[in-house]
């Protein structure tokens, strides 16, 4: 199988060429092809207050990757970034989530934290603007989210534009403290809708 | 900028107070990201990193300069730092006993470690669960020029006796810039 251009980024030595069994061999020792595998991706097309990733491959990775972009709510100053799991298709609402997280504005002039182990959903932002480019990009790693005999936590890290308006960044842990298989993502906005958003959801390729 | 390819993943399944990943880190990538996930300990320590140079000698002079901000669901936070240790201090956050629900992840990134002209940077975040959540958020630097082709995962111990790392996986991942 030949490629075009240069690829130098092959773990093994080649020549230029691929033969079947030679991806067969990447593809078994976990070689061949990227190692973020996109699960899904969910970009907005119209007015609504929730997004719901129901299908994330949980058997399959032990590590989830979950990034957002460009991430706007219709109302001003609101969070536009909750989570909560669903635990075998059921949606955890209590006030069971924790959080440790700290916050910076670019003004130098404020520094908070964000500590909860009563919290009824994690959040990834502060509160958002409705403006142009009051925006939220961030990232989260998730672990263990099929593993029901351990909880299930992550961390992550954002910046945004915010309501302020300031340059905002937020980054922490985040723990579901329920031996429980997560097996969904709901993502939505304290109040009204949205209206921008790109969500991607990656496993972290494992062998 | 290349895919993220996955490079080498050691799975770790008998006691030890430290391991080696050898050749991780080659002329193919510039940048590595580590994945490891439920690093688990006989006892509560810290998770920390050191480099292996071309010759297989682990460095474990006082090279190293680190910084790691840590959080916790309670009323503390902590911010540790050296400039002048022996390794990058809870890089990986802390090991936890084996039992239980209590579990640990890290997502870490090393840049530029196999050019010889200039020093090793990283950056890493970190969670551990036990009783209470702790997440650590780290830089590092590693003050010696000259290649560096693999990674040391060792435990310094914080209470009690000497704890081992009993199971885990470490997964590393390689970034080519050009």
């Amino acid at each position: 199988m030949p490629y075009i251009g240069t690829q130098p980024n092959d773990v093994k030595q080649n020549t230029g060429l691929y033969t079947p069994s030679e991806i067969l061999e990447l593809t078994k020792d976990g070689h061949w092809g990227g190692s973020l595998e996109l699960i899904k991706e969910q970009t907005y097309s119209g007015s609504v207050n929730q997004v719901i990733f129901d299908e994330i491959q949980e058997e399959n990775y032990n590590v989830h990757l979950l990034i957002f972009e460009k991430v706007q709510g219709t109302a001003d100053n609101v969070q536009t970034d909750n989570i909560q799991l669903f635990e075998n298709g059921v949606l955890e609402t209590s006030n069971v989530y924790q959080v440790a997280q700290r916050n910076h504005r670019a003004t130098g002039s404020f520094t908070n934290v964000s500590r909860s182990t009563a919290s009824n959903q994690w959040n990834v932002g502060v509160g958002g603007g409705n403006q142009a480019n009051e925006k939220l990009s961030g990232y989260m790693y998730m672990y263990n989210a099929g593993n029901s005999s351990k909880f299930t936590f992550a961390s992550m890290h954002s910046s945004m534009w915010s309501s302020d308006p300031h340059m905002w960044h937020k980054y922490g842990g985040l723990c579901l403290p329920q031996a429980s298989k997560v097996d969904g993502i709901k993502i939505y906005v304290s109040s009204g809708n949205y209206s921008s958003y790109k969500f991607r959801l990656f496993g972290v390729k494992k062998i | 900028m290349s895919a993220l390819r996955l490079v080498k993943q050691e799975i770790v399944s008998s006691s030890v107070s430290s391991f080696i990943i050898q050749d991780c880190f080659t002329e193919n990538f510039d940048i590595y990201k580590i994945s490891v996930t439920d690093l688990m300990t006989s006892a509560f320590c810290r998770l920390n990193l050191r480099f292996v140079n071309s010759a297989g000698s682990v460095i474990s002079t006082g090279s190293y300069a680190f910084s790691v901000a840590e959080e916790t669901t309670g009323s503390t936070a902590d911010i540790k730092g050296n400039t002048e240790t022996a390794g990058f201090l809870n890089f990986f956050g802390y090991g936890l006993a084996s039992s239980g629900t209590n579990s640990q992840g890290s997502d870490s990134w090393i840049f530029n470690p196999y050019q010889s002209d200039t020093y090793t940077f990283g950056v890493s975040e970190a969670s551990s669960n036990g009783n209470n959540l702790v997440f650590g958020k780290s830089i590092g630097g590693f003050k010696v020029l000259g290649k560096v082709t693999g990674i040391q995962i060792n435990q310094t111990i914080i209470s009690g006796s000497n704890p081992t790392i009993d199971s885990g996986t470490v997964s590393i991942y390689g970034l080519k810039i050009s």
